[in-house]
């Protein structure tokens, strides 16, 4: 009786292990059908196969899919609900306007644009026959559709306010031009309509069409591809936009003046680099969108990998607590930045990955001055003899002999350096220092602190010193970091003609004038010395050369440009 | 045995009422929240208090907890994501099909081997059969699922280019995960089934059965083996939970897209309602296991059953 019971039992687990292995299989295997609402362009996408193997060769012979490698999942496809700006997003919405590969901005659906005199009103005028990637028209309507959802309260905007500042209301004028109108004229303004995935135009009937939730799983909108499908933290298929023309960014650099050759892209998110460079090496991945540091070596001398580096626009630095002694000095602050050699920072902890920065602006940050890198590199050339001078007219001197300074109370010269879980190669960066500074008689102690504690514990002024990044691809940045009253607490350097230079900054819209107030701060921020810049980071996109070719990057966005990319036969 | 399982139902209830209660509260006390996340560093403390608002965050925890609680109730409904911008249960929907595929065949990869390799080493106790096996099994079971996930990748489809090294797709993509996940509980298994069988081939019932003359592979699938099960098919259910669990590294390194992912996701981005959703799921999930191993444990033996109905 127990046996059969036990039998009984054994077979009904593996009855049931059976059906649900065969529910879940046939999930797993069916393709997703696509809504019914969404018209299909030339390409029908109904039959797609979407959710099976990546690449296995018989597929590759009806339809190539380029994968692209990518270890971040993205939270939300909706560029204005995503609390990040990334390439998932960017190759679907195409914007108003651009900027090229030099840093300029450039027309895009918009062929030109004015902005008035006080600058708090911008017109664009429109192309004519822009096409979403279902074939709904774009107009000036929809432009008005886009901003004010984005600025709306309900939509709750995570990136709005940095993206349009003070933008109250968009007016139509016509068909084909559009008017912006702020509250009070937003200094970088242009650099972010030109690059932020959330400034990218979508038709609003699309968008009624499949509601909120949907268009933040499967966007079309106006750029070169639109997305099919999302498989949330396994891929994201997309499909070329058959309506897509180079007009709508024309950067130089771009040839083919229609839609990309490729007709499919995936994006597959990949989380462990290891499984992600194993997936590129046995070419089953294409693209990687930053080859992982660790992995740079190993890839660079493949004769089947083409790298591509650029400069991240993030900096590295050492912050100082300007409210707090022994940092409220001038002088120690500015000894210490002549006692940081750089090199030994970049070629050690780095392995050359990076290159050295003096000035408070990285090279592709829009609005980034040479002459005030220059002028940094001049002023803080690396000299501990200098160094050593000037903290001696701070009153440290080493009284007792014993090689660290001691103030005229008789306090050693011993500070904490804080860094963040959240950079892994902060420890190896703040050992360098701490012998660097150990040689002009300052005693370093290494902390690592949680990033999200360390953020509020730095806010709140408990520090005395850090290591740690900003970044932005506009100088306004600037602001954000150092104005007194508006911007985030770090290094507590107040100063009036600071402030006033940002604000100037901040609502300055023509570039050309913008950049004078730009190169003002910068200065300030130079002689008060609240920081020392260290370095910014090289990126590398990757592809493999022997699958595919004419794959671009463009340097200040960081864009990948599909539209000249083939395979290779 | 109906007041044993409404007792049972009973208590169960108050369990998960009190692991969600628990992960609630550990949730909010850990520093970081999720508006800060959303907005980003350069927010203004008054987008900071309109969207803190406007998610609901600014109410007393324990009225956030009750809220959460009767729309689960009354509703069925697990609320929306904060960050993703998709009504949870989508969020879940979409991926429990995964993590079941996954923790399913290493669950059926675990008996399958595991069972007949106990046995095998229980019956040819102290020869090659058993070394080999022991020695595997402790192999196994001292690796860390990371790492032997990622020789098994390296070895099935890197080098040898016979299996997918990671993703979804068809049959094959989850061979080198399931392994990964259920080799170290065939190791476990092996050695449970293993001990078992040397207790009950020592008991006098099976001395008795081989003294009346009963051939030995009668004696022993017959009277052996059915005595020895009993405590594998409690183990059966009780790691469930478990495989869950080591589901989050195995999904990591073969980017699978299952819920342990996406719980390890949310906790970092804070997003409350999903992580609370995916706790609430797996402690249920936890309890209805246990809940299935002591039912299947009672019917299956009777000393069981009768101290049940005693009670």
């Amino acid at each position: 009786m127990v046996s059969k019971t036990i039998v009984g039992v054994i077979v009904a687990i593996i009855i049931i292990a059976a059906v649900v292995a065969g529910i879940v299989g046939y999930y797993a295997t069916r393709p997703s059908a696509t809504p019914s609402i969404i018209t299909t362009p030339t390409t029908p996408t109904t039959t797609s196969p979407t959710t099976t193997a990546p690449t296995t060769p018989a597929e590759e012979a009806e339809e190539k899919v380029l994968v692209i490698g990518y270890t971040r999942p993205p939270d939300t496809l909706d560029p204005q609900k995503s609390t990040w700006v990334d390439i998932t997003t960017d190759i679907v919405f195409a914007r108003l306007i651009n900027i090229d590969s030099e840093g300029n901005v450039i027309p895009g659906l918009a062929e030109s644009w004015e902005i008035s005199e006080d600058g708090k009103v911008i017109t664009f005028h429109l192309r004519k026959g822009i096409k979403d990637a279902f074939g709904n028209p774009i107009t000036a309507e929809d432009v008005k559709f886009t901003f004010e959802r984005f600025i709306a309260p309900e939509t709750a905007s995570p990136s709005a306010p940095l993206v349009v500042g003070t933008l109250k209301e968009v007016k139509v004028i016509d068909d084909y031009t559009v008017q912006f109108i702020f509250e009070e004229p937003y200094g970088p303004i242009l650099t972010m309509l030109a690059t932020m995935p959330s400034a990218g135009i979508y038709s609003e009937e699309y968008f009624k069409k499949v509601g909120d939730v949907e268009f933040g799983t499967r966007p079309a909108a106006t750029g070169p591809y639109y997305v099919v499908e999302w498989v949330r933290g396994s891929h994201i298929d997309y499909a070329v936009n058959p309506y897509y023309k180079r007009d709508y960014y024309p950067d130089p650099v771009i040839e083919n003046e229609g839609p990309p050759y490729i007709k499919k892209l995936r994006f597959r998110i990949i989380t462990e680099p290891f499984t992600l460079v194993s997936e590129f090496k046995a070419g089953n991945v294409h693209v990687l969108l930053e080859v992982p540091p660790e992995y740079y070596k190993e890839l660079k001398d493949d004769p089947k990998v083409t790298m591509i580096p650029f400069l991240e626009y993030v900096l590295h630095y050492i912050g100082f607590n300007c409210q707090k002694y022994p940092f409220n000095d001038t002088r120690v602050r500015q000894a210490i930045a002549y006692a940081i050699n750089r090199e030994p920072i970049i070629e050690v902890a780095l392995e050359g990955l990076a290159v050295p920065i003096h000035g408070p602006l990285v090279p592709t940050m829009i609005g980034y001055s040479e002459k005030m890198e220059e002028y940094a590199k001049q002023k803080y050339p690396y000299d501990p003899e200098k160094a050593k001078q000037l903290l001696a007219e701070a009153g440290w001197i080493d009284r007792d002999g014993d090689g660290i300074l001691e103030d005229k109370n008789g306090n050693k010269f011993e500070f904490e350096l804080w860094i963040s879980t959240g950079e892994l190669e902060a420890p190896k960066v703040a050992q360098i220092i701490q012998s660097q500074l150990a040689e002009i008689g300052i005693k370093v102690n290494i902390r690592q602190v949680e990033e999200s504690a360390f953020t509020d514990l730095v806010s709140k002024g408990k520090h005395q010193a850090y290591l740690f990044r900003y970044g932005l691809i506009d100088a306004q940045i600037l602001f954000y970091m150092f104005h007194s009253t508006k911007g985030v607490k770090r290094m507590f350097f107040y100063r009036s003609d600071l402030d006033a230079a940002l604000e100037k900054m901040g609502t300055t819209v023509d570039p050309k004038e913008r950049q004078k107030y730009i190169e003002e701060a910068e200065k300030i921020l130079i002689d008060g010395c609240p920081m020392v810049p260290l370095y910014a980071r090289k990126i590398f996109v990757a592809y493999r050369n022997d699958v595919v070719e004419g794959i671009k990057v463009n340097p200040y966005t960081q864009s990948l440009y599909f539209n000249d990319a083939k395979f290779k036969d | 045995m109906r007041k044993y399982i409404i007792r049972k139902i009973f208590s169960f209830i108050i369990c998960i009422l009190a692991v969600t209660l628990f992960s609630f509260s550990l949730l909010h006390l850990i520093p970081g929240d999720p508006v800060r996340y959303i907005l980003g560093e350069f927010a203004t403390e008054e987008q900071y208090q309109k969207l803190k608002h406007q998610l609901g965050l600014d109410k007393p925890i324990h009225v956030q907890f009750i809220n959460w609680l009767t729309n689960i109730i009354l509703r069925g409904d697990f609320g929306k994501s904060l960050v993703k911008n998709v009504p949870v249960s989508q969020l879940i929907g979409e991926r429990i099909v995964y993590t079941l595929q996954l923790t399913g065949t290493a669950w059926l990869i675990a008996f399958a081997l595991g069972i007949p390799l106990g046995i095998a080493a229980a019956l040819y106790k102290q020869t090659a059969v058993d070394y080999t096996v022991m020695g595997l099994a402790a192999f196994l079971m001292s690796m860390p699922y990371f790492w032997l996930g990622l020789v098994l990748m390296l070895i099935f489809g890197v080098t040898l280019k016979i299996l997918p090294i990671s993703g979804i797709g068809d049959w094959r993509n989850l061979i080198l995960p399931s392994l990964t996940l259920g080799l170290p509980q065939v190791a476990v298994i092996a050695r449970l089934m293993r001990a078992n069988m040397l207790d009950v081939l020592d008991k006098d019932y099976i001395m008795t059965a081989k003294a009346k003359g009963l051939p030995n592979s009668l004696v022993v699938f017959k009277h052996a083996l059915r005595n020895a099960l009993i405590p594998i098919v409690t183990y059966m259910f009780l790691q469930i939970p478990w495989l869950f669990g080591g589901a989050v590294v195995t999904e990591t390194i073969f980017a699978w897209p299952g819920m342990g992912r996406l719980l390890v996701i949310s906790i970092l981005q804070r997003d409350y309602p999903t992580v609370q959703a995916l706790v609430f799921l797996i402690g249920t999930l936890t309890v209805i296991a246990n809940f299935a191993a002591d039912l299947v444990y009672a019917l299956i033996d009777p000393r069981v059953r009768v101290m049940g109905e005693g009670a």
